[in-house]
């Protein structure tokens, strides 16, 4: 799954026997964040990659957090100091299997199974989630359409709401 | 002959009356005439709007029909996304995965009720508002207008007029450096002389048209129902706090409210927090700071504060970290 082989039945059945298990849907996560690091996708955020919430999906794809890895992508004004160093912190963590890796000729799987990938949610409060960043998001959107419902403090209503970044 | 020589010497007399008033008009007069024009004037033109670092061009079109503003608002970059007023009544047009549409999911949704009944009332003990000089913009000849806060818990705000009709034609929002946050301004202007037509979204297969309203100012019993506040407020948003939205689903209720001095609004949010955990950031979107405090609430429970507006990050902080809760 992580090297993007497995077939879309393989996938969602694999999936579902990991939202079941929660010591496969721990492990899974560490090796997602891996993967990502690895692949440059940036994912930090731990607490996002609910597989569980992937594979109860009803969006038709077969890969929730990856979705999750592109909508961080694709939000510049968003990527936070926090977000940035428990990127880092995880970055360092795949360095040391890679460096692991070439010196002791181990797999990658063996070495991350016993590796502790830091936390960015559960040991610091102050780093917010991929869902509170939406969260802040989507308020800054509704403070802008209340503004420019009522005509008031705002130049030319709902500017700031039609000029929120979309895919350009 | 004698007719024409007296028809003339009034025309010279108005449009010298015309100039003298307009030379002598004072800064908040100038203002005064900025607010009625957006409302009474028809007009099209295309402008740009630069937060931030971002940039994008939209073209707006306002006519007034029997009385009501019919407004037109069009996204001419990236994905289409367009708003149309009537009067009271908003309906936007977008794609169907639009990502304005998905943000919505992420809040419980609300009622936009009318919230500032005098925008422009009691600013100059707020702010210091002068005219500053002459430019063109659009082609256009314009009035400079500066408008420089009083204390530090607001933005001072840089504006262009027509000299001909009072209409805004430049905007500019800047921080206490005087750096600057945010700036709209129109490229091509026409005012006046609009067809009706120019209001009407063209129909396209496959959009999304949802439809919001500007419901009449919240019942005193609903105000009643809020209870978070700031314990402060900067000086001149108390006399316009205003309403409440309620939130349409029980389970995930919302406290809003929305504030303004007139010149620049915020709004706090408070719902309860979901699960255990305490969030503490801010952000900046151009001039729009976002500030997210946890505060723990009767029974234990933890609360999620979210101040939203065009204010300085330390004012938006202090609001959002001086919260009281009214039983």
């Amino acid at each position: 799954m992580l090297d993007d082989e497995a077939e879309e039945f393989e996938i969602r059945r694999v999936i579902g026997e990991i939202a079941r298990n929660s010591d496969l849907k721990s492990t899974w996560s560490r090796y997602h964040v891996i993967s990502s690091i690895l692949k440059r996708e940036g994912l930090s955020n731990l607490e996002e990659l609910d597989i569980g919430e992937a594979s109860s999906g009803d969006n038709g794809s077969s890969s929730g957090p990856k979705i999750l890895a592109d909508r961080t992508l694709n939000r510049p004004w968003l990527l936070s100091r926090g977000t940035l160093l428990a990127s880092l912190a995880v970055a360092i963590a795949a360095l040391a299997i890679i460096i692991t890796i070439n010196d002791e000729g181990t797999t990658q799987v063996e070495l991350a199974d016993t590796l502790v990938v830091p936390d960015p949610i559960v040991t610091d409060d102050r780093i917010p989630a991929e869902s509170d960043i939406l969260r802040a998001e989507a308020y800054l959107i509704r403070h802008a359409q209340h503004v420019s419902m009522n005509r008031s403090a705002a130049p030319i209503p709902f500017v700031k709401v039609i000029a929120h970044e979309t895919e350009r | 002959m004698i007719a024409s020589i007296c028809r003339s010497t009034v025309l010279v007399f108005v449009i010298g009356a015309v100039m003298v008033c307009g030379a002598e008009r004072s800064a908040l007069e100038w203002l005064d005439t900025m607010n009625r024009g957006f409302r009474t004037l028809d007009y099209d033109g295309v402008f740009s709007y630069q937060s931030g670092t971002d940039l994008t061009t939209l073209r707006v079109v306002h006519v007034v029909i029997d009385g009501i503003e019919h407004e037109r608002l069009i996204h001419l970059d990236g994905a289409r996304r367009e708003f149309i007023r009537r009067g009271l009544e908003i309906t936007r047009i977008l794609q169907p995965k639009d990502k304005i549409l998905e943000l919505e999911k992420a809040v419980p949704p609300t009622r936009f009720v009318q919230a500032f009944s005098r925008p422009l009332d009691a600013i100059d003990d707020l702010y210091l508002v002068e005219l500053n000089g002459s430019g063109r913009v659009a082609g256009r000849r314009a009035i400079r207008l500066s408008i420089v806060p009083r204390d530090q818990d607001r933005y001072g705000v840089g504006i262009w007029l027509d000299h001909a009709t009072g209409l805004l034609l430049r905007f500019e929002r800047y921080d206490l450096t005087g750096s600057r946050l945010e700036r709209f301004q129109f490229a091509h202007l026409t005012i006046g002389g609009i067809p009706r037509t120019a209001v009407i979204p063209e129909e396209r297969a496959g959009e999304v048209k949802t439809t919001m309203k500007l419901e009449s100012r919240a019942e005193p019993h609903a105000e009643q129902r809020i209870h978070w506040r700031p314990q402060w407020v900067p000086r001149g948003f108390d006399n316009y706090r205003s309403n409440i939205s309620q939130a349409m689903r029980e389970r995930d209720d919302v406290d809003t409210l929305i504030y303004s001095d007139g010149f620049t609004a915020f709004s706090v949010f408070v719902q309860a927090m979901p699960n255990r955990r305490e969030v503490n950031f801010e952000r900046r979107n151009g001039a729009t700071t976002v500030v997210t405090r946890t505060l723990q609430g009767p029974m234990g429970k933890n609360q999620l504060v979210t101040v939203v507006g065009e204010v300085p990050a330390k004012t938006a902080k202090k609001i959002a970290s001086d919260m009281v809760y009214f039983r």
